[in-house]
């Protein structure tokens, strides 16, 4: 069978940086390739190619991409214009940023389909409404009268999908379209992709930097690494038996159900942290405003010194609201929370948890300093240096600003920056949820390293089981601002009580390797 | 009840319940604006000795007290003033011997006119050129309008006008250099809009204040514009084929709220605060009032003028917020 889409030797460049350097690929119609690769690999910028939408400064420098007869790495923008939605659609990584804030669902796929397919108002809607109930939303009617931040992450999602599906394209490119979704959501997302590209029979290029995820709904994997693609085959081979060493180190980094997690320790000292029958919600005194549910109720969680606990659970189940409980960041409604000594939090979004005008060196000495925590006579800059060393950052660290580290290095500074005050307690909230797997396996090492050498205890929260279980001895899963099961990693794994806990152990099984 | 009517109820609760609020904040502020404008009338001056002379005997200063009703309790006469405020009543103005409600009365239509016809001259320029710029953020001639703009917001309005009247007025001859000429009479309306003479005498002032707002809005309209047409909708938009000009609509309608919402406060700030302009121009309106109130150690006109402000400020700042309101459906919870 001819391919529908082939790129043959595609270089795209960045200024003076190869993003994408000499690399070839096909799909045939209806197959669903994943493009698996750590961040920076290039596999974005091959998908802008796709759509002659690359940011600029970057464009194509060589290279073919031939598809319907045409060679998109030389066609010009007016070219373009014929594909775009029709042929080749595209889903992006943010569902909320991608939809237009100011307009309704609605409003949105109704114009799409008014200019793209030439349908009068009246059946605009109706294709709209039945576009919505294929993309796999409920109330689909309801939905088109309803603006974006209406709907959840996975609802907004699954809006995209549809204004992606409107042209009926032969192709669709989506850009880590699971990356804002929790595992559950991940699972049906990439099920209902799968589904869609075999109803319609459409291709999909599927980008994403889980291994994993990519082989449980792809006919083929290509990995991406520096711009090339080092190595294609079927899921099952890529897995199990990849010949790249590089493909083998990333296969090797995903965090397994079955591999043996850390053992506890015998529980030492005092509890560092105790929740009593915490009760939260986010009620303010207002006028006119209807009561709103609680976020928590009756939480009771406790924490010793140098225990890790995982807090686990599906987006919206209050794991956050928990931790910023524990954090002394909120204050409970109902019930007590008890701390002993320093606490100190990891946020999900690194840069976003860091200063940007200032230096790494600065960011870590501003606890050192301000909590006068050097020891006497020893300078703040030899302790930021031993901190930053810890965490594993070259000595120049201290002299750069964030935006000049990479994902995991940018984690890695607020790893020094909590350590910096001598925390009693760290509280993780999703500190690996926005990397890629072989950096986050590095960033949950560092932890683990950290908190064998320092007696820290630790709080983690996640919702994915299998990073919980790569750290934590001890898990508690919450549902619905409850905390539904709490007891040792394995237990809970093998034979999980509560609903919400099988819920999450069959999701993480389905998104596993094999 | 259908789940859309529900979300919809619960979209027009919330908007009550904003407006309500907001309200509530502005009742606060009229408060506090009117304290400080009273306390404003305690400090300045000293009205006995205005009634009856500086060399008069203890007894007489001490009748005029009391027939001023000045050996009350402050908050007494602090309630007492702000319930004849709340009915029109801002006291009698010293220096002009008339209630200053009227005189306000008298000046408001010449200000108002003012900040209108310069509105008319600064949005549409300002909008017009602040899009077209950040529609096109890299270019020579966007950078060129970034920096202009940051040239005009830096001079002073004194200089500005003052530079007018050198050019149109004395090396020219074509407008007059101040006054407000040319007035007709109009249902209680002083208005120099309908006579050629009355607007050969507000263009020179109206073009000072535009030429004030203009580089802000040009300033604002840029920055959102540009803003808004890097946002990942309008890539996703363009990814779906959509044409360029629907792209920069929804680019548009993104970067309409916080613009709408500066220049409308804007503007409030201008009706109350054209001190300057109005004095450059000797245009008699709110402003001139104040300066010359302040001059003459007016005690109640100053303190009527701000309480004007204060009353525009809210009004202004209510419409703003009431038409971000009805552009973004985030709002509306």
């Amino acid at each position: 069978m001819t391919p529908l889409l082939r790129i043959e030797d595609l270089r795209v460049a960045f200024g003076g940086r190869q993003a994408v350097d000499g690399a070839s690929l096909e799909i045939a119609p209806g197959e669903i390739l994943a493009l698996a690769g750590e961040s920076g690999a290039g596999k974005s910028a091959l998908a802008a190619a796709l759509l002659g939408l690359i940011p600029p400064p970057g464009r194509v420098t060589g290279g073919r991409i031939l598809f319907a007869g045409l060679d998109l790495a030389t066609l010009p923008e007016a070219g373009f214009r014929p594909l775009r939605g029709l042929r080749i659609a595209t889903v992006v990584q943010d569902p909320s940023a991608a939809l237009d804030p100011m307009a309704s669902i609605g409003a949105q796929l109704v114009e799409t389909l008014r200019l793209r397919r030439g349908l009068a108002r009246g059946p605009a809607r109706a294709r709209a409404e039945a576009l919505l109930a294929e993309a796999g939303l409920p109330e689909p009617a309801a939905m088109l009268s309803r603006p974006p931040h209406r709907l959840s992450g996975g609802q907004r999602q699954r809006a995209v999908i549809a204004l992606a599906l409107a042209g009926d394209p032969e192709l669709l490119v989506a850009d880590e379209p699971t990356a804002s979704l929790d595992v559950a959501g991940r699972a049906a997302l990439l099920a209902l992709l799968r589904r869609l590209c075999r109803d319609r029979g459409m291709a999909a290029l599927l980008i994403g930097h889980d291994l994993a995820a990519a082989a449980a709904c792809a006919d083929r994997v290509a990995v991406m690494q520096a711009g090339r693609i080092v190595e294609t085959g079927p899921p099952e081979t890529i897995l199990r038996a990849p010949s790249h060493p590089w493909t083998r180190a990333m296969a090797a980094a995903l965090p397994r159900l079955d591999a043996p997690g850390p053992v506890a320790r015998a529980p030492q000292g005092p509890a560092v942290l105790a929740l009593e029958g915490v009760g939260l919600s986010y009620a303010r005194r207002a006028l006119l405003r209807p009561a709103p549910a609680a976020v928590l109720q009756d939480v009771s969680l406790s924490l010793r010194a140098g225990e890790s606990l995982g807090l686990v659970g599906a987006s919206g189940s209050g794991k956050s609201s928990v931790a910023r409980l524990a954090a002394g960041l909120l204050r409970p409604d109902v019930g007590r929370v008890r701390r002993e000594g320093t606490v100190q939090m990891v946020f999900q979004d690194a840069l976003g948890s860091l200063n940007p005008r200032m230096t790494a060196g600065e960011i870590v000495a501003e606890p050192v300093a301000h909590l006068r925590l050097a020891a006497p006579g020893a300078p703040t800059r030899a302790e930021v240096a031993r901190l930053l060393e810890a965490v594993g950052l070259p000595p120049d660290a201290a002299a750069r600003r964030p935006l000049a580290f990479s994902g995991g290095q940018r984690q890695r500074i607020a790893i020094a920056r909590a350590l910096a005050a001598r925390p009693a307690l760290l509280i993780a909230d999703e500190p690996t949820s926005a990397l890629d797997v072989t950096t986050q396996e590095r960033v949950l090492a560092l932890l683990a390293r950290l908190q064998a050498e320092r007696g820290f205890a630790m709080l983690f929260v996640t919702h994915d089981l299998a990073v919980a279980r790569a750290v934590c001895p001890r898990l508690a899963v919450m549902e619905a601002g409850r905390v539904v099961e709490q007891g040792p990693a394995a237990a809970i794994l093998d034979a999980p009580r509560s609903a919400a806990a099988r819920r999450l152990v069959a999701a993480a099984r389905a998104m596993a390797p094999a | 009840m259908s789940a859309g009517r529900l979300v919809r109820a619960a979209a027009a609760g919330g908007v009550a319940g904003l407006v309500l609020r907001r309200l509530g904040q502005g009742a606060l502020v009229m408060l506090a604006a009117g304290a400080l404008a009273f306390a404003i009338s305690e400090l300045a001056g000293d009205p006995v000795a205005a009634m009856v002379g500086l060399d008069a005997s203890p007894e007489r200063r001490a009748e005029a007290r009391i027939a001023l009703g000045l050996d009350r309790p402050a908050l007494l006469r602090f309630l007492d003033w702000a319930g004849a405020a709340l009915g029109g009543d801002l006291g009698l103005s010293w220096r002009l011997r008339i209630p200053v409600a009227e005189a306000l009365a008298q000046r408001l239509p010449a200000t108002a006119e003012l900040v209108v016809v310069s509105a008319l001259f600064a949005i549409p320029a300002g909008l017009a050129a602040g899009t077209w710029a950040g529609l096109r953020p890299g270019s020579a001639g966007s950078r060129g309008a970034a920096a202009a703009s940051l040239l005009g917001v830096s001079v002073p309005t004194f200089v500005i006008g003052l530079a007018l009247i050198q050019v149109f007025a004395v090396e020219l001859r074509w407008l007059p250099a101040s006054g407000r000429a040319g007035t007709v009479e109009l249902g209680g309306w002083r208005s120099s809009l309908l006579t050629a003479q009355g607007w050969a005498s507000i263009l020179l002032p109206a073009l000072t204040l535009a030429l004030f707002q203009l580089p802000a809005i040009l300033r604002l309209a840029r920055a959102e514009t540009a803003e808004a047409l890097a946002a990942e909708h309008i890539r996703f938009a363009r990814a779906r084929g959509l044409p360029e000009r629907v792209a920069l609509r929804h680019a548009l309608r993104s970067a309409a709220p916080p613009v709408i919402a500066a220049t409308a406060t804007n503007l409030g700030a201008l009706v109350a605060f054209s001190v300057i302009t109005e004095t450059v121009f000797q245009w008699p309106g709110t402003g001139l009032f104040f300066l010359q109130s302040v001059e003459a150690v007016d005690a109640p006109a100053m303190a009527g003028c701000l309480v004007l402000a204060a009353a525009i400020f809210v009004a202004v700042n209510l419409v703003a917020d009431l038409a971000h309101l009805a552009l973004d459906p985030r709002l509306r919870g």
